[in-house]
């Protein structure tokens, strides 16, 4: 089978990314322009727009679609990192119990505290410290014995996910009606228009989060290869990984906190971007990132708009259109392998 | 001549099981070495200790007289380079993709590849007779296409040691030969070579020099002509064998296959 030798040149970088950063603009500006209420961003742009289109645009759009923009970004990146890191093209935040540690760190954050007291930094702290709990759960189970097994790593992961969920429900029990039904649509994974030191915290994380990641690509590539062969060539893999897992921990602690567990960017969008670039991961990580970040505005914006002025969580927008896009890209593509030895 | 690879009373294992105790090995510098032994006594073993992947429980594993447990992975990457026995990424990825990661170790941490990365995977592909194997997906390729990749991808890392484990393994008769041929031109520039093989014959005919390991570490080393004989076979691999010599006095074994003993 031909598979065209795609060397990652400093000229072909600038072109993926430079072709995925189009692709992010052409979707935030759809997604500006999209809404319940309709305004004019020509208007909004030139100074020429009414007062209440200026609100909408500053106070309620353009935050939204920021934190769509990050939440989006930050779950391709992690996807991009677990599914290398793991060996496991099905490995992703969701599946590993991180999400599932993270929001049960938020919500246990929002309980005990109450949501105005938490703020950002303390439901982000809180859904770190959920992240790095399940993540260290499923570490420890899957590493016992010597050696890193994958598959058992993502059977930790299900088990992992499926406590966290218990103790979700639990909490959801515990709750008034009202806090309740607020944690189920929480749960969903939705975004609201979020304040302005949410969205700090948010970028100042998935910014951290990214850069790490980025800047271990090359060692990505080699461990994606095999273990063994990441070791022979140089590669710290007990350094790289923890590293790693504090990275991807932080990133879907920073999206949880904000939207809740969005289920199928972090698995769909790799995959697809993968398809179109190629794995090596100096190019995969920049174009998952702002294709991520373009899917889940243009989820948002969708949303946002289809039963508007009821907003759907955009969990399920990305469940609905991920879930088939995905399959079909399994019916396509020929390009991994299983490992779950 | 110095020693380029040197064990001194070497204990290695995996959790409860020891692989071997005491061992002592001696690889000079620019000769093509070959280790020959039984399933399970320790051959790929010998090159994780000598690789760095592995940590010995006691005694030292010495590059050019450097401690290896002193060097860092990157560093040692530099000197050595490795050809594992089997090896796949888990996605898709072309022959020169596989070859060019080779090239990671010569770079800072993070770097893009240069045309004269891309020129030393096309050429280290042409060194094993796999030019045209450029753009063919590693995964469909044979056990014998794959492993010269790899062997390129090694070429392409460069450093003064190379380790190859069972190079030959899925290699039909003219590429084993083409194999050997180039481990010989490689030592004859001057870089340690070190091959792991179950072929006796062939690690015979073109290794300056052998060791044969048992099932309780080192059953004889040095030339050839001296440590292939019937009573270091038969105690390194329990069989029954006849070594004759060729015109140049290499020996040449023939197996008994009635009288082997074992289960296989």
């Amino acid at each position: 089978m031909t598979h065209r030798a795609r060397p990652v040149t400093k000229a072909r970088f600038v072109r993926v990314t430079a072709v995925s950063a189009v692709v992010f603009a052409a979707s935030v500006a759809i997604a500006l322009a999209l809404g319940a209420e309709r305004i004019d961003l020509a208007a909004v742009v030139s100074g020429g727009a009414t007062e209440v289109e200026r609100s909408i645009f500053h106070e309620l759009r353009l935050p939204r679609v920021a934190a769509a923009a990050l939440v989006g970004g930050a779950l391709g990146v992690a996807g991009v990192a677990f599914q290398a890191l793991l060996r496991n093209p099905l490995a992703e935040p969701y599946l590993l119990g991180l999400s599932g540690g993270g929001s049960f760190g938020t919500v246990l954050s929002i309980v005990v505290f109450g949501s105005a007291t938490a703020g950002a930094w303390g439901r982000t702290a809180a859904a770190f410290a959920g992240c790095l709990l399940a993540i260290a759960f499923v570490y420890a189970v899957a590493s016992r014995g010597g050696g890193l097994r994958p598959s058992t790593l993502l059977l930790a992961g299900v088990v992992a996910n499926a406590f966290f969920l218990a103790g979700l429900a639990g909490a959801q029990f515990a709750a008034s009606p009202t806090e309740a039904q607020s944690i189920l649509r929480w749960v969903m994974g939705g975004l609201s228009a979020p304040r302005a030191g949410e969205l700090w915290v948010l970028g100042a994380a998935v910014t951290g989060g990214t850069v790490v990641v980025m800047a271990t690509a090359p060692q990505l590539n080699l461990l994606a290869f095999d273990e063994e062969t990441a070791r022979h060539l140089g590669v710290d893999v007990t350094r790289l990984r923890r590293t790693l897992f504090l990275a991807t921990s932080l990133l879907t602690a920073a999206c949880v906190a904000v939207s809740g567990p969005i289920g199928f960017v972090g698995l769909f969008v790799p995959h697809a971007v993968r398809m179109l670039v190629g794995p090596d991961h100096r190019v995969l990580v920049p174009a998952s990132c702002l294709c991520g970040a373009a899917f889940l505005v243009l989820a948002d914006a969708l949303a946002r708009t289809v039963f508007a002025p009821q907003e759907l969580p955009v969990g399920i927008v990305t469940a609905v259109v991920g879930a088939p896009a995905f399959v079909a890209i399994l019916a396509r593509s020929r390009g991994f392998r299983e490992t779950a030895a | 001549m110095s020693d380029a690879i040197v064990l001194r009373d070497v204990t290695a294992g995996y959790g409860t099981r020891e692989v071997f105790a005491g061992l002592d090995l001696a690889v000079r510098a620019g000769e093509l070495h070959g280790v020959i032994g039984p399933n399970g006594c320790g051959k790929t073993t010998l090159l994780r200790l000598v690789s760095g992947v592995l940590r010995p429980r006691a005694g030292i594993v010495a590059l050019a007289g450097e401690n290896v447990a002193a060097s860092s992975s990157r560093e040692i990457a530099r000197r050595v380079a490795v050809v594992p026995q089997d090896t796949a990424p888990v996605f898709a990825m072309a022959a020169l993709e596989v070859v060019l990661l080779g090239r990671t170790v010569r770079h800072p941490a993070f770097a893009f590849e240069t045309d004269e990365d891309v020129s030393a995977a096309r050429s280290a592909l042409g060194e094993v007779g796999a030019s045209h194997l450029e753009d063919r997906e590693f995964t469909t390729l044979s056990g014998g296409e794959r492993q010269r990749v790899i062997l390129a991808r090694a070429l392409c890392q460069g450093g003064d040691v190379l380790l190859c484990d069972e190079p030959t393994a899925h290699l039909d008769l003219k590429h084993q030969a083409a194999t050997f041929r180039l481990l010989r031109g490689l030592a004859a520039l001057g870089r340690t070579v070190l091959v792991v093989t179950h072929d006796v014959q062939l690690a015979a005919q073109a290794c300056d020099r052998l060791t044969i390991l048992g099932p309780r570490g080192v059953v004889a080393a040095g030339d050839p002509g001296a440590v292939v004989t019937r009573e270091n076979l038969a105690a390194a691999f329990g069989i029954e064998t006849t070594v004759h010599r060729d015109a140049a006095g290499r020996p040449l074994v023939l197996r008994h296959l009635e009288s082997s003993e074992g289960n296989p």
